[in-house]
């Protein structure tokens, strides 16, 4: 007989969660529809264009393509958590996590070299980049690249985007 | 027959997939014996959502998760009198963790660049090297043939082990198995790995190459040659009678023509199968002129 539903236990944006879920369920409508977290964007929904991209225990991860199961006892944070908006930002040793109040580092840096236009694709782009600061303070453009090969921007050509990431790393202070 | 194992069972709504999470091999092979084509094995799952999400084939009732087993997230040295390296893999090691570990991406350097050639790094840390080999096209077969992996699996208290040329020469049909891991040994020498697609991501690749070598610069030939090929909706194939050409020192005329021959001809909306078969040429005997020219 069935009759209980999966009780989920992880953190979103530091704060601990516990809700009843589908066990299936993607993590990426978790956020947006169960949570209003709709900052983690919907795109090919197929683990390709890096829209939805989530940090998990500090890396980044597709939401389109985990399942509220797969997320139990893990940290979760969204472009949300990341940027502030009053709620603390995930674990790691980069000097971006003392913004507390303010947009992250990396987003001051897209600002600043003009790293979006549409804007869709940008928080998939920004939490991707956070999660290379979370690994390496000063990655080369390589590493940039490679961190962004699971995002894509039909906008920019991508030229302000890495400035961004290489400015985020050579500026205390990115803020234009 | 009913399920009496100690798994932990996950639960949604009526109608909605239940997630079972087996602790053994045992209980996950049970399971799926007693669900049988109303239950799937799952791991990163992230071909399977693939699949769910195109409507290729429909979210099951039952999913039964291989996240909690350990051995199949573990990356073994087996014990060996030879040099080489032999490892077994577990299925549900992830392509990141392969990439990053020293005695797998690190001491078999083919398997490492195949590995880190697969998707994003995002999805890398999600899918499986089980699941790249189960969809019968991932880009890691090819890899593994040209290393003459072998399939370790499951199936009623006993562990079968298989050439994973075999495996994949079969229909893929039995459902009664369980892919626990892979085998494979180190290869010395060089090696190179190729995707040739529309574009560098974000797509499947016309076609992939695996190749793997040992270069004796005093005779000014190539030893131990392994080819293999694979690319979207092809089934991968080693590509023997090319070896054999390019170990023998055979002209590059003769190599291109033995390459061309043993690409399966399959085409599809974006590439001919001439065209398959003339860019896998290419780069193959390009590739192994430069190498035997030193």
């Amino acid at each position: 007989m069935i009759e209980t539903n999966f009780r989920l236990s992880c953190t979103v944006n530091g704060e601990p969660i516990e809700r009843l879920v589908q066990p299936a369920r993607r993590l990426l409508d978790l956020l947006r529809e169960d949570m209003d977290l709709t900052g983690t964007k919907p795109g090919c929904e197929a683990g390709r264009c890096g829209a939805c991209m989530v940090l998990v225990d500090g890396q980044p991860m597709n939401a389109c393509l985990m399942m509220a199961y797969q997320c139990e006892g893990r940290s979760v944070v969204t472009i949300e958590g990341l940027s502030g908006c009053g709620q603390r930002h995930a674990s790691g040793s980069h000097p971006a996590e003392s913004y507390a109040d303010e947009p992250h580092p990396i987003q001051r840096a897209i600002v600043a070299e003009g790293g979006l236009q549409c804007g869709y694709c940008t928080p998939g782009i920004v939490i991707s980049l956070a999660g290379l600061y979370n690994r390496t303070v000063a990655p080369s453009r390589e590493q940039i690249e490679e961190a962004l090969s699971g995002n894509l921007c039909r906008c920019t050509g991508y030229e302000g985007i890495i400035r961004a990431a290489m400015r985020a790393s050579s500026h205390p202070d990115p803020t234009p | 027959m009913e399920w009496t194992g100690h798994s932990e069972h996950l639960t949604a709504a009526v109608g909605m997939t239940q997630v079972w999470r087996p602790d053994t091999t045992e209980e996950a092979w049970r399971l799926k014996r007693q669900y049988g084509t109303f239950a799937s094995y799952v791991a990163g799952g992230t071909w399977l959502r693939t699949r769910w999400e195109s409507g290729s084939s429909v979210l099951p009732p039952y999913l039964i998760s291989l996240d909690k087993i350990a051995p199949l997230q573990a990356i073994q040295q087996l014990e060996s009198e030879q040099e080489a390296v032999e490892l077994r893999i577990g299925a549900a090691v992830t392509l990141a963790a392969i990439e990053s570990h020293p005695l797998a991406g690190g001491a078999v350097p083919l398997l490492g660049k195949a590995v880190s050639a697969v998707a994003a790094p995002s999805v890398r840390r999600q899918a499986t090297i089980g699941g790249n080999v189960m969809s019968r096209s991932g880009d890691l077969i090819p890899a593994l043939l040209a290393l003459d992996a072998v399939i370790v699996s499951y199936s009623q208290g006993q562990y079968e082990r298989q050439p994973l040329a075999e495996w994949l020469a079969g229909d893929g049909g039995d459902c009664d198995k369980l892919t626990v891991g892979f085998e494979l040994k180190q290869v010395g020498g060089s090696c190179w790995f190729r995707k040739i697609g529309r574009r560098e991501t974000f797509t499947p690749s016309v076609i992939t190459i695996a190749c793997a070598y040992r270069a004796d610069s005093t005779a000014g030939r190539l030893l131990d040659v392994r080819i293999a090929v694979g690319g979207a909706g092809m089934a991968p194939v080693r590509l023997y009678e090319a070896e054999t050409a390019a170990e023998s020192g055979a002209s590059g005329a003769s190599v291109y023509a033995a390459v061309r021959k043993g690409i399966p001809s399959v085409a599809d909306d974006y590439a001919s199968a001439a065209y398959r078969r003339m860019a896998a040429a290419n780069v193959i005997a390009a590739e192994l002129d430069r190498a035997a020219s030193g």
